[in-house]
C-alpha cells in the first residue's frame, strides 16, 4: 500500500470516536494494512466510524464501563454541540442578516428569538462546564506537566489565536481595499492568500476545539464520580439543543409562507446539520442519563 | 461487501464473526479470510472491528491475551448459547421453507408459474 493510502487509512481511522481507537485501534489499523486500498475500503471505514459515534460500544464491566459511558456522553455531545454551533451560525445569518420580510411576522420572530435563545442558554451551560472540567483537568495536568493532557486543549487555542489574528488582518486589508484610490490589483492577491489561510485555520481551529476537549478528557481518566455532573451537564445541553433546533425548524417553515424558498436554502441547510447534531446529543445523553442509574439496573 | 446471488440474506456481520469463532478462536485477519473463503463474503475492516466490537460489549465473544495488534477473540459460554439458538432457528426456518417449497413446485408447474 503507498504512502498515501496509508495516511489516508489513518485518518479514517481517527474518525473513529477515542474510546473505539483507544479498545480497537490498534487492530483495526493493522487490519486496514493488511488490505488492499479500495474506495469500498474507505466508504467501509468512514460508514462505521459514523456507527460508532452514533451508536456507541460499551467495553469493560461495572464502574469502567459507566465512567466509559458518561465520557462517551460528554465527548459526543460536546462534538455535536461544535456542529450545531457552526450550523447555528449559518441558520441566524441566512435569517437575521438577510432581513427576510416573514422575520417581521410575530410567531416567526419568536420561533427565531426561541432558537436563538435557548442556544445561548446551551453556551452559557457550556462555559460553566468547560470551566469545571479545566480546573479538574487543566490544572493538575500543567501542575504535574502531563503533555499528553493539556496538549489536546492547547492546540486549539493557538489555533484560535491565529485565526483571531489573520481575522484581524484580513478586516484591515479588505477595509483598506474598498477605500478610495487604494492599490486594488495589488492587494488583491495577499487578500486572496489571507483569505485561504483563514479558511483553513477556522476549519483547523474548529477540528482541534471539537476533538482536543474530548481527547484531553479521556487521557485524563477522571474517576466515575467526576465525570456525573458532565453526563447531567450533556443531558441540559442537549435538551437545549433540541429546543433550539425544533424552534429553528418551525422558523423556517413559518418564513416559507413570507419569502421564495429560494431565500431559504442556506437556513435550511443549517436546519438539517442541527437537527441531525440535536439528535446524536440527544441519543448520546439519554445513554448517559440511563447510566446514572443505579448499578444494578445500569 | 459482496454478496453471491442466491444466497440466503444470513449475512449479518455479527453471525458471521460468531460462526467463524465457532470453529475457534481467530484474530480480525483471520475471521475475514475465513469468512471470505467459506461464504465468499468479504467483511470490510470498519464492518468487521464494529461487529466484534458490539458482540464483545454483548459478552458473547471475548479478547484473548496476545498480540496486540492481532488480538484473538473466542465465543463464550453465552455466546455459543446464542449460536446454537440462532442456528437451530435458521435450521428450522429452512426445514420448513424447504417443506412448503416441495409442495408448492408441483402446484407452480400447474398453474405454469416459472417455478
Amino acid at each position: 500500500m503507498s504512502a498515501t493510502h496509508t495516511r489516508l487509512h489513518r485518518l479514517l481511522l481517527a474518525a473513529y470516536p477515542p474510546s473505539f481507537q483507544a479498545r480497537y485501534g490498534v487492530e483495526l489499523e493493522a487490519l486496514t494494512a493488511d488490505s488492499s486500498w479500495s474506495s469500498r475500503v474507505a466508504v467501509d471505514l468512514l460508514l462505521n466510524a459514523a456507527r460508532a459515534w452514533v451508536r456507541p460500544v460499551s467495553i469493560g464491566n461495572g464502574t469502567e464501563r459507566r465512567r466509559w459511558r458518561f465520557e462517551a456522553t460528554m465527548s459526543t455531545v460536546f462534538v455535536a454541540w461544535c456542529v450545531a454551533l457552526v450550523a447555528m451560525g449559518g441558520f441566524s445569518r441566512g435569517v437575521d442578516d438577510s432581513a427576510l420580510p416573514g422575520l417581521r411576522s410575530e410567531p416567526v420572530a419568536s420561533f427565531f428569538h426561541t432558537a436563538e435563545s435557548s442556544f445561548s442558554i446551551t453556551t452559557l451551560v457550556l462555559s460553566v462546564g468547560l470551566f469545571y472540567y479545566a480546573c479538574l483537568v487543566l490544572l493538575p495536568a500543567i501542575r504535574r506537566n502531563r503533555r499528553g493532557v493539556w496538549l489536546p486543549v492547547a492546540l486549539p487555542i493557538v489555533s484560535a489565536g491565529a485565526w483571531a489574528g489573520l481575522s484581524v488582518l484580513l478586516g484591515f486589508l479588505v477595509a483598506h481595499l474598498t477605500q478610495p484610490g487604494s492599490p486594488a490589483l495589488a492587494l488583491l492577491i495577499p487578500v486572496g492568500i489571507l483569505l485561504f489561510a483563514w479558511v483553513a485555520t477556522g476549519g483547523v481551529c474548529f477540528l482541534a476545539c471539537a476533538t482536543g476537549a474530548t481527547m484531553a478528557l479521556r487521557r485524563a481518566h477522571l474517576r466515575e464520580s467526576l465525570l456525573v455532573p458532565g453526563a447531567i451537564g450533556g443531558a441540559l445541553l442537549a435538551a437545549g439543543m433540541v429546543v433550539s433546533a425544533v424552534a429553528a425548524s418551525i422558523c423556517v417553515i413559518g418564513l416559507l409562507g413570507y419569502n421564495p424558498a429560494s431565500d431559504l436554502l442556506i437556513p435550511a441547510g443549517a436546519i438539517v446539520v442541527l437537527l441531525a447534531s440535536s439528535a446524536v446529543a440527544a441519543v448520546s445523553s439519554v445513554r448517559g442519563l440511563i447510566g446514572l442509574r443505579p448499578r444494578s439496573a445500569a | 461487501m459482496t454478496r453471491p446471488t442466491g444466497q440466503p440474506r444470513w449475512r449479518d456481520p455479527g453471525l458471521l464473526v460468531m460462526g467463524s469463532l465457532s470453529s475457534g478462536a481467530k484474530h480480525g485477519y483471520a475471521i475475514t479470510q475465513d469468512v471470505s473463503k467459506t461464504l465468499g463474503i468479504v467483511l470490510g475492516p470498519g464492518t468487521l472491528y464494529g461487529a466484534l466490537a458490539r458482540l464483545e460489549e454483548r459478552h458473547l465473544i471475548e479478547a484473548l491475551a496476545g498480540d496486540e495488534r492481532r488480538r484473538p477473540y473466542r465465543l463464550t459460554a453465552t455466546g455459543i448459547r446464542v449460536l446454537s439458538e440462532q442456528t437451530e432457528g435458521m435450521l428450522r426456518f429452512a426445514a420448513i421453507a424447504k417443506a412448503n417449497l416441495s409442495k408448492l413446485k408441483p402446484n407452480a408447474a400447474a398453474l405454469e408459474l416459472p417455478s
